[in-house]
């Protein structure tokens, strides 16, 4: 691994004034499952992708580790570890999706340093931008290697000259919640809705967020479920196992359900396209309908809007069986406690 | 701790890692309970402290990436890999490794959860255990009593390649146990044992019975000796800049850059190579030379660093600029008859060996005229051994004599192989395997550029030398299974009687073009892969006529070579697919067509086993029983139902599969030429004044209990108590004899027979030199005789007339010494055969195949340590299991770039993917092997892939014969039928 300078910043002030100096050469640290023992050993570099100079260690900032839970709902600090997430009790309680997401994520040994900012913000799969050896469009290279290649693993929806899959298992329960980021610059703080958050290759070849160089997130702030509300989230990767790997399909579900009619609702899916993909046509599909009626019909909608690669097919087959499962899943749980509850 | 007990440089003291630079960082932590203040570089990970800065044993290294789990340690109470964390960013944490799990070095100092692994078997090499132990450990201090499912939980990140998931579960609830009541429970069929330092047993009659691993010690503990732990002081590292291109030539290289690094020791490439290492032939044609111009596969080492660090070399190999000329590459195995050629072949294009055919009676007119004719195309793909230890070498020289350790399973080969590579006499080469090795599954098997690399870098620096491969560049440089494409043609009539087969192969050897010599002696790659599937042909069932065709081909992709089952692996799933299409082409039921035509008869060709004209087959017997035992375990009678048949929930069906298996070993070396001699078995037996039986061998320790059983023969056939009896865990070439390598299921049969001689005539020599003393105890030598057993040597008829060995050996001036030199005749070859049954459930929805049980059936002659056999099996097993379900190595149809190198996109089998294993045996034995004994260490993998495809198709009614059976194929088949 090459070399870079370890900052080690007090507080938040510090961090975002490395970043500001720095730009793209100074890169935000969390647990470093990704950004260290992927992205820098694994030597991804390219015209469009520099080496890190230099990392910003935000674990050792206080403030943005915990979890706070309070009348509006939550908010978890970036840097809270997915350990930390899974075994909350009150996240548990109320955001039980949220945490099944968390303890979906690869081993019990990187969910202990692996954290929620970094969980979101890890870059993305896709077997030919992992390695050295394809200089690939997304690194800054001239072709997207998915395209003639074996791209079994790659995006059905939404790929355009770069056909990533978004790998984040919270991201896509967090877009379902309808949870908002809290991003910090150095000298302003906005908050951005995850449904505006992620960008696809279209509009930004080289990232996946709409964060600038010189931001970072600070903190998920996640609403309670309104009442009514069931929430489920399933997980599918080439093993079929519940971790471990990443998911070839996953699903998160939070449907307003009154007498078994859809109400409203949001599903969202993961590992099918360059974001996490929210499935508006699945959606309407299910709008004021009988879901046990309307269910299988309305799940073979999503077909409709995938543009399958030569040898991914069938995750669209899959992406419609799990997305049936998700959402029968959600309705044969009692709903989520509101906050009031 | 890592202090090697084989030979180091002269007058050296201990390694010390350089002091960084750059960006550098005090930390102050403690390990297993002692305060360490460091100085770091932000680049160093914890397993990099450790080992280098620290010399402490208590982690070893499987991928660098957080991707396997056998690094871990427990941080604050969680595990974590230690590779994954930075240790600039450790301070004020408190780390415990395994070291710090024991009170110290007996038996009964140890953790519970230490000596559970050790006593359950949980391991064989031993190279995951410290990963799981710490794991464990995590998960006990949080949850004294887990359940089963919490286990698999909180063990899933760490991978054990060996297989014995099922037994690290066993051994972790245990030792739950045994830390909540206080009291030890010994596990089922254990033999007591009274020695502080060990778990063998105080008896002689250990044969058959389930011994625990004898230097066990050392896997459960810091102590065992794994090259990757362990340095050599003044050492350097070396690293290796690889071939991007398929194939190119290289126009020139500039190493200025790379040169001016602090640190960088040296840089040689092919244009400052030295003689005469660059004009050593390694092998071809296409001829490959050490440091090469011609680069024929990615990953071709094009230039190599040595430097004081890991780390500083990776900045010098970043900084080395070289100029290729881009060649076409041939990539596309099907089609290499067009191909443009690559050297002087007499054949088209890129074919490298056409096999002669063999055709027996008139296939083609049978074919026509059966009743019912199946075509059945098959595909395996790349494969990868995947060992969970990154290969690793140390290098000093002495003079003109090298001294090396290597982490290889052919001591002596390997030996033979870097003297010829470094123009040595075999005497100037001095090779030490210290016993400790992640199994490598036949990854080790060829000597690569990548072990002979870093002897020339030791002779030019004059430095002694460390090398350790990546995990990508194992991915990249072992031997991998060979691709294959072989399509089969049966003919059956409705009576069962099948008229015909006729099969083509076409097995891709990648860019293994064989060393000069075996190409002379069989041209190519001598047939093995091609013969190693016509061999399952003809050996498992009856045809009236046959025809086998077959062509090994030549790509610039990757390097095929030997992987547990070789040859048989295809084969067997060509045959067995082919059979259960057949059976239910006539209608028939598959096991009843199975037993119709089982081959009673014998080999029918030795020109396509390869073994030697006239052997002897012999299994028959072994062959119904286990198909008939395996049918009654999986309840086939009551079971089975057509295709489709067995729907258990909406869209989920069941279904089951049956096939033979047999696998070949214990006679000639696979893949030697059928004229070579089968290799020499040898041992030496000391019995030592102070009663220790001391057991010289020189066969190599790769995990499945070599070792163990060379001293539990030893035990047995001289009387002696098996915790009396002392072996060294490695075998070093300084010391030892040649007796084979550990390849080929070969090391019962070779050395075991070795170590059996010498004991008798050991035994022979102690019960003369008793007989004067029991002569004064009332023994009468001219009507009477003398034996010996559990420590004891008593007149036979009259046991109460005894005398311990102890006293009889007590006053010898020196010890009593038996050794055999013996060469094995080629007809003690033997054939391993059994039977595999499966059930699965198959989800057609998402295409995902779970196995509800699985049976294997082996006739192995006579189990002899039944432990070890148990593990081999279920070993083969898991392994079958990966490379029936998950594992292919794809290599970029465009590029002929390796797309997934690394252990997350090659996904080996985890902890909960082990299925519910019935073992059972069938023990009739042989008399070439001893006690009876029979080869078993392949003959469990060949059968996963088609029992499982056979299962998939009587599950859901559609064939996969394109392995994997992944999900994304499954899916495919099914299209539109779930």
């Amino acid at each position: 691994m090459k070399r870079f300078i370890l900052r080690q910043p007090a507080d938040l002030g510090d961090a975002l004034g490395i970043l500001h100096e720095q730009g793209l050469n100074a890169r935000p640290l969390a647990g470093g499952t990704d950004i260290v023992v992927g992205v820098m050993r694994d030597q991804l570099v390219g015209k469009g992708m520099p080496y890190p100079g230099e990392l910003v260690d935000l674990t050792t900032v206080p403030s943005l580790a915990g979890v706070r839970v309070d009348d509006g709902g939550c908010a978890i600090g970036a840097t809270t570890t997915l350990v930390d997430i899974v075994e909350h009790a009150d996240l548990a309680r109320f955001w039980p999706m949220l945490v099944e997401a968390a303890a979906a994520v690869a081993t019990p040994e990187i969910r202990s340093i692996a954290t929620l900012g970094g969980n979101i913000h890890q870059r993305p799969r896709c077997w030919f931008f992992r390695n050295k050896d394809f200089d690939c469009i997304k690194k800054g290279g001239e072709v997207c290697y998915a395209v003639k290649g074996d791209n079994r693993y790659n995006a059905i929806v939404g790929g355009h000259l770069c056909y990533i899959v978004h790998p984040s298992d919270l991201a896509v329960a967090l877009l379902a919640l309808g949870a908002n980021a809290r991003v910090a610059s150095k000298d302003a703080e906005r908050v951005v809705a995850f449904d505006d958050y992620f960008v696809s290759p279209r509009e930004n070849l080289q990232a996946e967020t709409v964060l600038r160089p010189d931001e970072i997130l600070t903190e998920v702030r996640v609403p309670y479920a309104s009442p009514g509300t069931f929430h489920a989230f399933e997980k599918f990767n080439d093993k079929g196992l519940p971790t471990w790997d990443f998911a070839q399909v996953s699903v998160a579900v939070a449907a307003h359900v009154v007498d078994g009619v859809w109400q409203s609702g949001r599903i969202v899916l993961g590992g099918v396209a360059p974001v996490p993909y929210r499935a508006t046509v699945v959606e309407e599909a299910l709008d004021g309908k009988d879901i046990d009626g309307a269910l299988v019909e309305a799940c073979a909608a999503f077909r409709t809007v995938t543009r399958p690669m030569s040898h991914n097919d069938y995750k669209v087959d899959l992406a419609v069986v799990v997305l049936e499962r998700a959402i029968r899943k959600a309705l044969e749980r009692p709903s989520t406690p509101t906050g009031e509850s | 701790m890592n202090d090697l007990t084989g030979p180091t440089p002269a007058g050296a003291t201990a390694y010390v890692h350089p002091a960084p630079t750059g960006d550098v960082h005090a930390v102050s932590v403690s390990i297993d309970g002692v305060r360490h203040e460091l100085s770091v570089e932000s680049r160093e990970s914890l397993w990099e402290t450790l080992v280098y800065r620290l010399g402490h044993g208590g982690a070893n290294l499987g991928c660098d990436r957080a991707q396997c789990g056998i690094c871990n340690v427990v941080i604050d109470g969680r595990s974590v890999n230690s590779c994954a964390v930075l240790t600039a960013r450790l301070s004020g944490k408190s780390i415990t490794t395994v070291t710090g799990l024991s009170s110290g070095p007996k038996v009964s100092d140890l953790h519970p959860l230490q000596r559970a692994f050790w006593e359950e078997g949980a391991f064989q090499c031993g190279i995951c255990t410290k990963g799981f132990l710490m794991t464990s450990h995590a998960l006990l201090e949080r949850n004294p009593d887990p359940t089963d499912d919490e286990i698999l939980a909180a063990l899933s990140g760490v991978l054990c390649r060996c297989g014995e998931q099922a037994r690290i579960v066993l051994a972790v609830k245990r030792a739950a146990l045994e830390m909540r009541t206080g009291a030890v429970v010994a596990p089922e069929g254990s033999l007591p044992h009274t020695s502080e330092t060990s778990l063998m047993p105080h008896t002689s009659e250990v044969i058959g019975a389930r011994i625990p691993r004898i230097h066990g010690m050392g896997s459960v503990t810091d102590e065992g000796q794994y090259l990757s732990l362990m340095t050599l002081p003044g050492m350097v590292f070396v690293r290796m800049l690889r071939s991007p291109y398929p194939r190119a030539r290289i126009v020139s290289v500039d190493t200025r850059a790379a040169e001016q690094v602090p640190g960088v020791v040296a840089v040689v490439h092919h244009f400052n190579m030295p003689e005469p290492y660059a004009s050593t032939v390694i092998e071809g044609p296409p001829y490959r030379y050490l440091l090469g111009r011609d680069l024929v596969q990615v990953g071709m080492p094009v230039a190599v660093v040595a430097a004081e660090s890991e780390h500083i070399a990776d900045d010098a190999l970043a900084l080395i600029e070289v100029e290729y000329e881009v060649l076409e590459p041939t990539l596309d195995y099907l089609n290499t008859a067009t191909a443009p050629p690559q050297w002087d072949n007499h054949l088209p294009g890129t074919i490298r060996n056409v096999i002669p055919p063999v055709v027996v009676g008139e296939p083609d007119q049978a074919l026509e005229h059966a009743d019912v004719l199946i075509e059945n195309v098959t595909t395996t793909p790349y494969e990868q051994h995947v060992p969970l230890e990154l290969r690793t070498g140390l290098y000093f020289w002495e003079g003109d004599n090298l001294v090396t350790y290597q982490t290889t399973h052919r001591t002596f080969d390997a030996r033979r192989e870097l003297a010829r590579w470094l123009n040595l006499e075999l005497d100037q080469v001095r090779l030490i395997q210290t016993g400790f090795m992640g199994s490598s599954y036949g990854s080790a098997d060829h000597l690569i550029e990548e072990v002979v690399l870093p002897a020339v870098l030791s002779k030019i620096t004059g430095r002694p030398v460390r090398s350790t491969l990546t995990r990508e560049e194992s991915f990249l440089t072992s031997a991998h299974r060979g691709r294959t494409w072989t399509k089969v043609k049966m003919g059956v009539n409705r009576d069962g009687v099948i008229q015909g087969v006729a099969v083509d192969v076409v097995y891709d050897g990648g860019t293994n073009a064989g060393t000069p010599a075996s190409a002379a002696a069989s041209p190519g790659l001598s047939g093995v892969g091609v013969r190693g599937g016509w061999y399952v042909f003809q050996i498992l069932y009856s045809y009236l006529s046959q025809k086998y065709e077959g062509i090994e081909v030549w790509t610039n992709s990757l390097r095929a070579g030997p992987m547990r089952g070789v040859g048989r692996m295809f084969g067997l799933f060509a045959l067995e697919t082919s059979m259960e299409k057949a059976a239910y082409g006539i209608g028939m039921d598959p096991l009843a067509f199975r037993l119709r035509n089982l081959n009673e008869t014998g080999a029918v060709f030795d020109e396509i086993s390869g073994t030697q004209p006239g052997l002897p087959f012999g299994r028959v017997g072994g062959q119904r029983a286990s198909l008939e035992r395996a049918a009654e375990l999986i309840e086939w009678a009551d079971l089975w139902r057509p295709p489709r048949g067995r729907e258990v929930r909406p869209g989920v069906f069941r279904g089951l599969g049956i096939v033979s298996t047999l696998d070949r070993g214990g006679g000639r070396q696979g893949g030697a030429p059928s004229d070579a001699p089968p290799p020499p078995s040898t041992a030496q037996v000391l019995l030592h004044p102070d009663g220790t039986l001391e057991v010289l061998s020189g066969s190599t320790e790769v995990g499945s209990g070599q070792r163990t059983l060379m001293a539990m023969i030893a035990a047995q056939v001289t009387g002696i108590t098996l915790d009396r009896v002392v072996i060294n865990p490695g075998v070093d070439t300084g010391i030892n004899t040649d007796t084979g390598p550990t390849n080929s299921s070969l090391q019962t049969n070779v050395s075991g027979w070795a170590v059996l001689e010498a004991s008798e005539l050991l035994k022979s020599a102690l019960v003369d030199h008793a007989a004067r003393a029991m002569t004064d105890l009332g023994f009468d030598p001219a009507h009477e005789a003398l034996d010996v057993r559990d420590g004891w040597v008593f007149v036979t008829d009259r046991d109460e007339v005894r005398c311990s060995v102890d006293d009889v050996v007590a006053n010898l001036s020196e010890p009593l010494h038996a050794e055999s030199d013996r060469r094995r005749k080629l007809t003690e070859e033997s054939v391993a055969v059994g039977a595999h049954a499966v059930e699965v459930e198959v989800d057609t929805a998402t295409g995902g195949i779970e196995i509800v049980r699985y049976v294997a059936v082996h006739d192995v002659g006579k189990a002899l340590n039944r432990m070890a056999l148990d593990q081999q099996v279920e070993g083969g097993i898991v392994m079958g299991i990966g490379g029936a379900l998950h594992e292919e190595l794809i290599v970029d149809e465009v590029t002929g770039i390796l797309v997934n190198p690394n252990i997350l996109d090659y996904k080996v089998p985890s902890l909960y993917e082990v299925p519910l294993f019935i073992v059972d045996l069938v023990e009739i034995p042989q008399d070439y092997g001893p006690f009876g004994a029979v080869a078993i260490g392949q003959a469990s993998t060949p059968p996963v892939a088609p029992v499982l495809a056979n299962a998939l198709y009587n599950a859901v009614g559609v064939w996969v014969t394109d392995l994997p059976l992944s999900r994304n194929r499954v899916l495919d088949a099914l299209g539109g039928r779930a």
